[in-house]
């Protein structure tokens, strides 16, 4: 088990999670986070103080993604029922845990790049993997 | 002149003079904000234009600096010093990956180097690498900055 929360503390959660470490690069992701969102796979999640900072958006026809109204830290991306990971800097400790592959890495700009190796899919392959019927502009997300 | 804009749309930006390089910022404050580190673009007030401002949340974050973000959707769209407000030849500094086109841009500096997580890197393009007591002897307002517990007193 671990604990995460935003920047300002006001929202606090707990999940399980597996060293199974996620770098998006579509353009939703690098809107939403800055550049690159790194996401570690997180079941069993629950808001464990501030459930009334929480926004959720939805951001495509499948996916939601979590953030704090008082600070604007983005929290979680998930499909409900199937996938969540939660934003790898809110976690507390990150002992053990490392990117282990990189989403839309041909929608990677120059100065994104990470040094260590992962597994890498382009945008088509994503697609074709998650989301061959529905993508739509820009991708899963 | 380059374009930007939150992952709702709600917030909008225009730039007319924005330089190729941008900072990255491995701090406490700026990874628990944005999932890994804060990769942003100094871009100087002049000739910097928003829309959508009603929907822009602002938090003054540290002693000198303040973040603001899209209400509707979460997306972080700047940072700024408020140690100079008002004054002429201020900037913001904008998330790269909100402009519409993030190519080509390089990474100038990577600061509080020695606070990021041992588990990723950036791939080296040159950038000057900066500790956090390297960057607060060079800058001394960003003694509060990347302290979460200082940002918790507050
Ligand atoms: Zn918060
Ligand atoms: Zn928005």
């Amino acid at each position: 088990m671990r604990t995460g929360q935003c920047m300002c503390g006001a929202v606090k959660y707990r999940a399980e999670t597996e060293n199974k470490v996620s770098v998006c690069y579509c353009k939703m992701c690098q809107r939403w986070a800055s550049g690159v969102f790194m996401g570690a796979m997180a079941t069993d999640f629950e808001v464990t103080e501030g459930e009334e900072h929480l926004g959720v958006v939805k951001s495509s026809d499948w996916a939601e993604r979590g953030f704090c109204k008082a600070c604007g830290s983005n929290l979680f991306y998930r499909v409900p029922g199937q996938y969540m990971a939660v934003a790898f800097g809110s976690l507390d400790d990150t002992t053990g845990l490392s990117p282990r592959i990189q989403f839309y890495v041909d929608k990677r700009p120059e100065g994104f790049e990470l040094a260590a190796k992962t597994k890498e899919m382009t945008e088509a392959e994503c697609i074709a993997f998650f989301a061959p019927e529905e993508a739509g502009d820009g991708g899963p997300a | 002149m380059k374009t930007g804009r939150c992952l709702c749309g709600a917030v909008r930006f225009e730039a007319d003079a924005v330089p190729d390089t941008f900072i990255i910022c491995h701090c406490e404050m700026c990874r628990r904000w944005q999932g890994s580190a804060v990769l942003g673009v100094v871009v100087p007030d002049e000739g910097l234009r928003w829309s959508g401002t009603e929907r822009v949340a602002e938090r003054q974050t540290t002693s000198w600096a303040k973040r603001a973000w899209c209400r509707d959707c979460g997306t972080g769209v700047y940072l700024k010093s408020t140690l100079d407000e008002g004054k002429d030849g201020e900037a913001t500094e904008i998330p790269l990956g909100i402009f519409d086109d993030a190519s080509g841009f390089r990474p100038s500096d990577e600061i509080w180097i020695d606070h990021k997580p041992d588990s990723y890197a950036f791939v080296d393009m040159g950038q000057a690498l900066h500790t956090r007591a390297e960057c607060i002897e060079t800058m001394p307002y960003f003694t509060t900055y990347g302290s979460l517990e200082q940002e918790r007193e507050r």
